[in-house]
């Protein structure tokens, strides 16, 4: 664990993160929940229809106190996962009182069936929103909804946030193409900026080729002896 | 070509539309997205009841880019120079945030000399932010000479940007293993200069200018007041959280790089109003100066001359003349800085206490040169997400002067 | 004679085409729009204030489009800001200006493959003068704004309706001074000058 754990986290209470994680798996573990830990983070798996709940609990509880929502995001899993879990909702939490923090992770599946259109609208499975527990999620949220197409239910306000009014699909799902279906002109004829269909007359290079090349595998010391390195000089 | 036409004039009508004023005092204003108080292209549609301020929609995504998306395609050195472009009045802040995250995947540790050097850089830029903020957040409320005098300020923090990357603000100089290069002769004594002057000379002054002045006092104090429970539950930081009354600040609580080391106070607000978030930025300053004190009294001392970057020649480029001698180092430079380096498999958020809040980085990474998902957290997105909350019941002018403390920056707010 | 500060002490008056004075009147107050969309809008904020001072060029920010001559399109144009920008245009009165300022503007740079940025200012308004840089500094900036003082002197105003076309100086001829005659101060012969 020395090894991985880098300057970043130079004074992280390490013991307080180990009681966190036995009180968390062992209160729940009814409702469902998964604790792992990995570089030093507490990840929460939570089956979606127990996630209002837990959130609440995380928040009022006195052991927890999560009284923040940092970070509410999504990730597309398109192609990795099963269509029925295709993106993990993640919501990163803050407690101030105990200077903790914690992930939580929920999956939502994605049952468009036949053939998908392009750009792709159908919506994923809904998820159960947070805007009434913690009002920072609503703009979260309507940015999640934006970008991948997840619904929230029960969502006070779910319109799109960040992309143009009127924009078809959601660009961060990993079948949208980084430079989309569509691109604006101004119509000298109507005098007016339309949309047409996007014309990219120089091919876009990827370099997706991947080589053997595998930079670091094992986190073994990596500075040459010159270098002090914190841990080091304090100790 | 087919030429497909949405109309979208008609939705962007739409504001005005579903509008029924309930009395003849009853009106729906728009505001901006150009508008000289509005910090760059922000859209309000304004609910009033004459002059005051019932209902605020902030409609953000005029400067969305994509930044997101595009870092997914792109190696995790080509992602770096996207985070100077978030905030583009914070620039090294928003790429520490990326190295550190990069840094926790990969589970390096950087050089001392290389962290000492990112703190003195990112302080430099807290003092920049400040800056800027202060000066358009003064001008907005009418105070023109403030805007002059900080922009003076503010282009010696550009020249030492400058100095340390040849560029005036997108620096692209912290890297994942350390920073681009060492510092060059002299600029630890020309920042010593003038962060001197700058404490001792120009931050009074400042000061002077607004602290005691009445206007400035009657367009600030119990302007947007937040108290600690909805600072919390809005998810602020940064200055809107301390300007509550909540002593949090992630250099403290949570210190990264050399924060540990170093000795520092962290301002707290009483009041949680607009003229406490400005004394709470101005004392920010102060303590900048005696951090930047400190570490140049290291870098200039017991850690001069020592390594900038990881000796790893996977993780960051090997020296110059190694490349243009040596096969290996050929190779290493050519595989760098174009396949890039692999990073290994996980999850990881970083964060750090940016000039405007907390600036975190959510990395997912499949194996492979590229992340697979980076999500950007930025603190002026939550704020901005506040300031429904926070102009209700105040006057149209007050507006300004609420977004002018929420120090937004579209940049990070859209991405 | 044909230093126009002695032919005025000397005659107590000046010869000039009208469309230099004009010209010269124009190049001379450049009104820009203060209308930042990202990153360039901190350096053009920067080349107006302590250090560049554009004041001295005549140049002035003002807050709405109707007061203004010049529009600096500081920074990323996006789909849903172009629309917004171009209406802003619109309302310019002419004669009007527009500077691209960096890479996002003149050609959509860093962002160019993003699915939500327009790919150049000049598929929405037609551009005078594009400033390279990302972002320029503050002195390319003043750079392009003095480029586009001398475009705007080269224009034809009353002769050819056509805007912003280079002016065609061969087609009148020249009129033949007699020995000693007090010439026409023209702005137009000293770039001429400076250029040579």
């Amino acid at each position: 664990m020395s090894n991985l754990a880098p300057h970043i986290d130079t004074a992280l209470d390490v013991k307080a993160l180990d009681k966190l994680k036995t009180y968390l798996e062992k209160t729940y573990k009814a409702q469902g929940g998964i604790v792992t830990s990995d570089r030093n983070e507490l990840t929460l798996h939570l089956p979606k229809k127990s996630l209002p709940a837990v959130m609440q609990t995380l928040r009022d509880d006195a052991q927890t106190r999560f009284t923040q929502l940092m970070d509410l995001t999504a990730v597309d899993w398109l192609g990795k996962n099963k269509l029925e879990e295709r993106f993990h909702v993640v919501y990163h939490l803050l407690s101030l009182e105990h200077n903790l923090r914690l992930r939580v992770i929920l999956t939502t599946g994605y049952s468009a069936s036949g053939k998908a259109q392009k750009p792709d609208t159908t919506l994923a499975d809904p998820v159960p929103s947070l805007q009434s527990l913690f009002p920072a999620a609503t703009w979260y949220e309507r940015e999640v909804f934006d970008m991948f197409g997840i619904p929230f239910t029960d969502a006070q306000d779910l319109r799109r946030i960040l992309t143009d009014y009127g924009f078809q699909g959601h660009p961060l799902r990993k079948d949208f193409p980084v430079f989309g279906y569509e691109e604006v002109f101004f119509n000298e004829a109507t005098s007016q900026v339309e949309y047409k269909a996007v014309d990219m007359p120089q091919e876009t290079r990827f370099f997706n080729a991947t080589s053997p090349w595998e930079g670091v595998n094992n986190p073994t010391p990596l500075a040459d002896e010159d270098n002090t390195f914190p841990n080091k000089a304090l100790k | 070509m087919s030429t497909q036409t949405h109309l979208l004039i008609q939705e962007r009508a739409s504001a005005a539309e579903n509008y029924l004023p309930q009395n003849e005092k009853d009106m729906r204003l728009n505001f901006g997205p150009q508008h000289p108080s509005a910090h760059g292209v922000l859209r309000l549609i304004l609910d009033m009841e004459g002059e005051v301020v019932t209902k605020a929609d902030p409609h953000i995504g005029l400067l969305h880019r994509g930044t997101e998306k595009l870092i997914e395609t792109k190696t995790y050195i080509q992602a770096l120079p996207y985070f100077d472009r978030l905030d583009y009045v914070s620039m090294m802040c928003q790429e520490h945030v990326w190295c550190l995250a990069t840094e926790k995947l990969l589970g390096i540790q950087i050089p001392r000399r290389a962290q000492y050097v990112r703190v003195l850089f990112s302080e430099v830029t807290r003092i920049a932010n400040h800056l800027l903020w202060l000066g358009c957040h003064a001008l907005d409320i009418g105070a023109m000479a403030v805007f002059l005098y900080a922009f003076k300020e503010r282009e010696f923090t550009m020249d030492f940007y400058e100095e340390v990357s040849g560029a005036r603000m997108h620096a692209n100089y912290f890297r994942p293993g350390g920073v681009n290069r060492d510092l060059p002769e002299g600029l630890t004594q020309k920042i010593r200069d003038w962060n001197k002057n700058f404490r001792e000379k120009v931050l009074p002054m400042l000061e002077s200018l607004l602290d005691e002045n009445r206007i400035w006092k009657q367009r600030t104090v119990d302007i947007g007041k937040v108290t600690p429970e909805e600072a919390q539950a809005w998810g602020f930081s940064g200055a809107m959280l301390r300007g509550s009354g909540i002593a949090w600040d992630l250099r403290k609580s949570q210190p990264y790089e050399c924060y540990a080391e170093l000795d520092f106070a962290v301002p707290v607000g009483t009041s949680g109003d607009t003229y406490d978030r400005y004394l709470v930025r101005m004392e920010e300053m102060r303590q900048s100066t005696f951090l930047i004190d400190q570490c140049l009294d290291k870098l200039e001392g017991e850690l001069k001359g020592g390594a900038i970057k990881i000796q790893n020649f996977k993780i960051s480029p090997p020296p110059r003349e190694e490349m243009k001698q040596g096969m290996e180092g050929l190779i290493h430079h050519f595989k760098y800085f174009t396949e890039g380096f692999h990073v290994p498999k996980g999850e990881i958020y970083a964060a750090i206490e940016a000039p405007k809040g907390e600036m975190g980085v959510y990395l997912v990474s499949e194996g492979g040169p590229k992340p697979y998902r980076a999500k950007i957290r930025a603190p002026g997105f939550a704020h901005l997400q506040g300031l429904d909350f926070m102009s209700r019941g105040h006057l149209l002018a007050d507006v300004a002067a609420l977004i002018g403390t929420q120090d937004v920056v579209f940049g990070e707010i859209d991405r | 004679m044909n230093d126009p500060i002695a032919q005025i002490k000397d005659q107590g008056y000046l010869l000039t085409s009208v469309e230099d004075v004009v010209n010269w009147a124009r190049a001379g107050s450049l009104w820009p729009m203060t209308f930042g969309l990202a990153c360039c809008a901190v350096e053009m904020m920067h080349s107006a204030a302590s250090r560049y001072d554009l004041d001295r060029f005549g140049t002035m920010f003002r807050p709405s489009p109707r007061q203004s001559d010049v529009m600096i399109i500081a920074g990323t144009l996006t789909n849903k800001m172009a629309p917004a920008l171009r209406k802003l245009y619109e309302q310019m009165p002419e004669p009007r200006y527009v500077i691209s300022m960096g890479s996002c503007a003149n050609g959509g740079g860093y962002y160019h493959h993003s699915y939500a940025v327009v790919r150049g200012a000049d598929r929405i308004v037609p551009v005078d003068i594009y400033v390279p840089g990302c972002p320029p500094t503050a002195e390319a900036l003043v750079y392009g704004i003095l480029q586009l003082q001398r475009k705007i002197k080269r224009q034809r105003v009353f002769a050819d309706k056509g805007f912003l076309q280079p002016a065609r100086r061969t087609e009148v001829a020249p009129y033949a001074y007699a020995e000693g005659e007090a010439k026409p101060y023209s702005s137009l012969e000293m770039h001429v000058k400076e250029e040579a």
